[in-house]
């Protein structure tokens, strides 16, 4: 058992760190307020290389593995959690279902711009009536020639209307469902991919959110993402890393909150003395030190089970739930500690408020992910459960 | 023990849920999005003698018993959080010159406010002093037959738009509440609070400069101006409970909408049991609130004391109201994170209300010290 | 056309406490980072290699983890790491490490320019630059921006405190960089890692440096640390703005920090 981080990896973070203070945290109220994403700040992370931060060099990643992900995302989520989410997006679920399932040429055309940030990546899996249940998609894929013919829409595409390349999931054959109808494919924007409806949403509002509509969109064979049929598999597993991921940036948004609640506790007068010495204070800023840790301990070591090549799938669950529930709780607990500074928006707790909520819901609902944990222990014991 | 309403507050209640449900729920969207508290609507609740609620009709006041009165506060807060705060706001300013004031000083406001043409404002918090009146550094100076007062009042709700303020300073004989009238020379408001939710009320910072108020404003008598403040606090935390109690069952329903037409993995998730708690859990927190508010303001009713039961009722509200919205949007899963659907609007406007109207740390110190005391131990923050 | 750039880590001032017994630093929550003005000058060097081609090679004097300065530096860009580390050096002042850094700048060889941070954010001495101008009896030009070499020439603009000069002179010269002449590059992320995984640093202790004992005997000794006394509080004048003006001049005549009557 070893604790401590590689030296690199402690490099690698401060890089990322003083990248957050420095050009992130800036930029991120302004994003907030106009409810665009900030591609100045996207353009300056890329030209570092943070837009493909896990993948291998040879993909024109900087090849900082899973751990260095989670380092990268966790140090995001602390300064602007709408930034976290566009490169988590574009890198933890669109690049890396290519990376996972793609062929070496797919990889070549497509990993390697996404990884050095030239392209931008998206991951097209929920519809109007399917957000986590991939058995009811609708989006249907025809074979037509050497190409197929995607029909259908999909909804809360993060990234949806700045992608260039888009992961897919499409019907191939109604009469197989989930397990074998369904395939994943590499879409390009230029192949006809509209951009429908953006969400205006409570918050992340420095990311951007929207429908994809597919009307007859040509998509090559080639670009079929895995095998046909399985694509449902390659969808799965990548939102296994997806929702690691999500737990190290939600790592982030608490660690911020505690930060904050520290700060202010130590230097706010009530009944002539900082409030740090009342217990209520005390005890909620233990509570959060203590999730934290927690949180923080879950994450990294699901990190390191991914690169032990071990399975991760109930762990990765586990990051997104927990996770999730310590930032908002955090926040929500700082909030309380500012009072009406809190619920101000001259401060930014405000924001990481709004912002913070969304990880319950994205990447599969908590409830879902609570689904998806309990199916791992019961398979443990021989008993299959269905949602 | 006798729990059900009588025929005039079942009429009243039906009254009110009406009027709300027509007049107020349409333009929750809009109050929210454009940050105001449209005037017609005030004028509306005036002309429907809400404005008036708990006056006597003396002052032409609609003498709603409390009971009644917390019906009508839960309506709007289900109707709408941003104005039923605004109502809230100038109710319970009406409320401590009504129990504070001299004969002149109701005769002279409380009509005004009552007929919706002068709104009410109560400004006690400053920026080193939340929920600490004792370290309030306004100053009220005598001078002649007036008093001077200077410093700054923040987050009042309802200032700028406010004909009339009560307000705290402190005397040389100690805190003292002052009917400080809108167009008094020294009198000024400060910039728009922008806010996490609640955007439909109008809140600012107050600045006194020289200020000058007239002796006969003073509010109950000099140098008692914290029991002012104190017994109008009672009525506040039932009247902020009645809105969140409002506001929570607005919640709810929201919910129980959406899980009764959203399908996933074949079924309406209604019929799932994770969906079927939270609803479960809701409603539990919706009737314990609900108990406690009847209770406080059937104790009102009574005339009995009833400060501690309403302080309760507001730690619970300000919990329960979060703690549904916040549930609610995980019913809604995707959607509730989108403006377009309401529950996104209510979760932000919940998260004030253990907030605003005294945090839910000084409320649990009442309530501790209202404990204690039975025991023999004095509570101090 | 080669360039050395001298790099050095020193605990984060902002997070250092000078101790109660006031004759040690506290260092409990200090980082040890790299002088923020070498950044600069290692960001310069990078410039001017990109302009006109040729090397970069960092060099520091430290202990073992001063590795570190190095290693960041190569992630930046620099081309080759030096770092002159001995128990010997634990005493040093600013004379020995002029020794030590002038012998390794002849070891390396073939050294056209020698840029240098401004001055150091712990010790704000700013005499490095001067002293290794002297013992190598080349140019010195202080506090330069706009770093430009031609041939055989290096010119910049050096700034002085309401002025500044352009400057111009034959290589090979030392060249402080001016703390405010560019904003440092962020390294690219595979940089860092490949830097810290595999990057070299070449150790030179005072024997590979050939020093004498002369030359690491140190001339000045440091005897502890001591605060300064706090600044005294203002005088606050009240009155009108005409009453405050008289005030203040009389003030200031009686100072004799202005002209006139008292």
């Amino acid at each position: 058992m070893d604790f401590t981080f590689p030296r690199e990896m402690e490099k690698f973070r401060k890089l990322v760190r003083e990248f957050g203070e420095e050009v992130v945290r800036p930029a991120a109220k302004a994003a907030d307020e106009k409810h665009e994403v900030d591609m100045d700040v996207i353009r300056q992370a890329a030209a570092i290389g943070l837009l493909g931060v896990p993948f291998p060099q040879k993909y024109g990643g900087v090849g900082a593995g899973e751990t260095g992900y989670c380092i990268l995302m966790e140090e995001l989520g602390k300064v602007c959690t709408s930034t976290a989410t566009t490169i988590g997006a574009h890198i933890g679920i669109g690049a890396m279902s290519i990376y996972l399932d793609g062929t070496e040429a797919q990889k070549q055309k497509y990993l390697v711009p996404l990884a050095r940030g030239e392209k931008l990546g998206a991951f097209a899996l929920t519809e109007p009536n399917a957000g986590s249940d991939a058995a009811s998609i609708k989006t249907k894929a025809v074979r037509d020639g050497d190409a197929y013919l995607l029909n259908g829409s999909k909804i809360y595409i993060t990234n949806g209307p700045l992608a260039d390349v888009i992961s897919v999931l499409a019907v191939t054959d109604p009469t197989l469902g989930a397990h074998g109808g369904v395939t994943a494919f590499i879409g390009e924007k230029q192949f006809g991919i509209q951009v429908g409806t953006v969400e205006k949403k409570m918050g992340i509002r420095g990311s951007a959110t929207s429908e994809l509509i597919f009307e007859d969109v040509r998509i090559p064979a080639e670009n079929v993402l895995g095998p046909v049929g399985l694509g449902f598999i390659t969808f799965m597993k990548t939102l296994d890393t997806g929702r690691l991921t999500l737990g190290a940036a939600t790592l982030g948004g608490a660690e911020e909150a505690l930060r904050i609640a520290i700060d202010y506790a130590r230097v706010r007068e009530a009944f002539g003395k900082p409030i740090a010495h009342k217990q209520s204070i005390q005890f909620m800023i233990a509570d959060m030190a203590a999730e934290v840790e927690a949180l923080r301990s879950l994450v990294y070591r699901t990190a390191w089970m991914v690169e032990q090549g071990m399975p991760y799938t109930k762990e990765a669950g586990m990051c997104k739930l927990l996770g999730s529930q310590t930032a908002s709780r955090n926040i929500h607990r700082a909030l309380q500690i500012l009072g009406a500074l809190g619920y101000s928006r001259d401060f930014p707790v405000e924001r990481m408020f709004r912002d913070a909520r969304i990880a319950e819901i994205f990447e599969g609902t908590n409830e879902i992910q609570r689904i998806v944990i309990a199916s791992q222990l019961f398979k443990e014991v021989g008993i299959r459960i269905r949602p | 023990m006798d729990f059900t309403l009588n025929e005039e507050q079942q009429m009243f209640g039906q009254m009110f849920g009406d009027f709300m449900a027509k007049e107020v729920a349409p333009r929750a969207e809009a109050i929210d999005a454009e940050g105001e508290t449209p005037s017609e609507l005030l004028e509306q609740a005036a002309m429907q003698g809400f404005l008036g609620a708990i006056l006597p009709e003396d002052y032409m006041g609609a003498a709603l018993d409390m009971t009644s009165y917390t019906l009508l506060a839960e309506a709007w807060g289900r109707a709408d959080l941003s104005s039923a705060t605004v109502f809230h706001a100038h109710m319970m300013t009406a409320m401590a010159i009504l129990a504070h004031g001299t004969e002149d000083q109701k005769a002279t406001y409380l009509e005004a406010m009552a007929m919706g043409e002068k709104l009410g404002a109560f400004a006690l918090t400053e920026p080193a002093a939340g929920s600490d009146p004792a370290g309030m550094l306004t100053e009220a100076k005598p001078d002649g037959s007036d008093y001077l007062l200077n410093g700054v009042k923040s987050w009042v709700t309802n200032a700028g738009r406010a004909g009339t303020y009560v307000v705290f300073a402190r005397a040389p004989e100690g805190v003292t509440g002052f009917i400080v009238d809108a167009d008094t020379p020294g009198l000024k408001v400060g910039g728009r609070e922008k806010t996490l939710g609640l955007r439909g009320a109008e809140i600012r910072a107050l600045y006194l400069d020289h200020a000058r108020v007239p002796a006969a404003n003073v509010l109950g008598k000099v140098g008692h101006g914290l029991r002012v403040a104190l017994s109008t606090m009672d009525f506040a935390h039932l009247s902020l409970a009645a809105l969140t109690l409002g506001g929570a069952e607005q919640a709810l329903d929201l919910g129980v909408q959406f899980a009764s037409e959203r399908k996933q993995f074949g079924v309406l998730i209604a019929k799932k049991q994770a969906i079927q708690n939270y609803l479960a859990d809701a409603k539990l927190k919706i009737e314990a609130l609900r108990h406690l508010i009847e209770h406080a303001s059937w104790l009102a009713v009574q005339g009995k004391p009833y400060s501690f039961e309403a302080t309760m009722a507001k730690l619970y509200g300000g919990q329960a109201i979060y703690e549904t919205a916040n549930t609610m949007i995980q019913v809604h899963g995707g959607y509730g994170y989108i403006v377009d659907y309401p529950i996104s609007r209510l979760y932000r406007d919940a998260r004030a209300m253990s907030i605003i109207g005294g945090s839910a740390e000084i409320q649990r110190v009442l309530v501790a010290r209202h404990v204690l005391a039975e025991a023999g131990i004095e509570v101090k923050p | 056309m080669r360039i050395v750039v001298c790099v050095k880590q020193l605990y984060d001032p902002k997070m250092a406490r000078v101790s109660q017994s006031r004759q040690s630093l506290d260092l409990r929550a200090a980082e040890l980072i790299m002088n923020p003005m070498d950044l600069q000058a290692l960001e310069e060097a990078l410039h001017v290699r990109e302009a006109v081609g040729g090397e970069v090679t960092v060099l520091s004097l430290g202990k073992p983890e001063a590795d570190d300065v190095l290693l960041w530096s190569l992630a930046m860009g620099a081309d080759a790491a030096y770092l002159a580390s001995d128990e010997r050096f634990s005493e040093a002042d600013a004379g020995v490490t002029a020794h030590a850094l002038a012998a390794a700048i002849r070891r390396i060889g073939d050294v056209d320019a020698l840029f240098l941070g401004e001055y150091a954010a712990d010790s704000a001495g700013g005499q490095m630059g001067a002293r290794l101008a002297a013992m190598l009896r080349w140019s010195f030009l202080p506090a330069l921006a706009q770093v430009f070499l031609t041939d055989g020439h290096l010119s910049g603009l050096s700034y002085l405190e309401t002025t500044a000069r352009r400057l111009l002179t034959p290589l090979p010269a030392v060249v402080t960089v001016y703390h405010r002449a560019n904003k440092p590059r962020f390294p690219h992320g595979a940089a860092v890692i490949n830097a810290y995984r595999e990057g070299k640093v070449i150790v030179w202790d005072a024997d590979d440096l050939d020093m004498t004992l002369e030359e690491l005997a140190p001339q000045t000794l440091f005897r502890g640390y001591s605060l300064l006394p706090e600044r005294e509080l203002g005088t606050r004048l009240d009155g009108s703005a005409a009453e405050m003006a008289t005030d203040l001049a009389a003030m200031l005549q009686g100072r004799r920090l202005l002209g006139g009557e008292a």
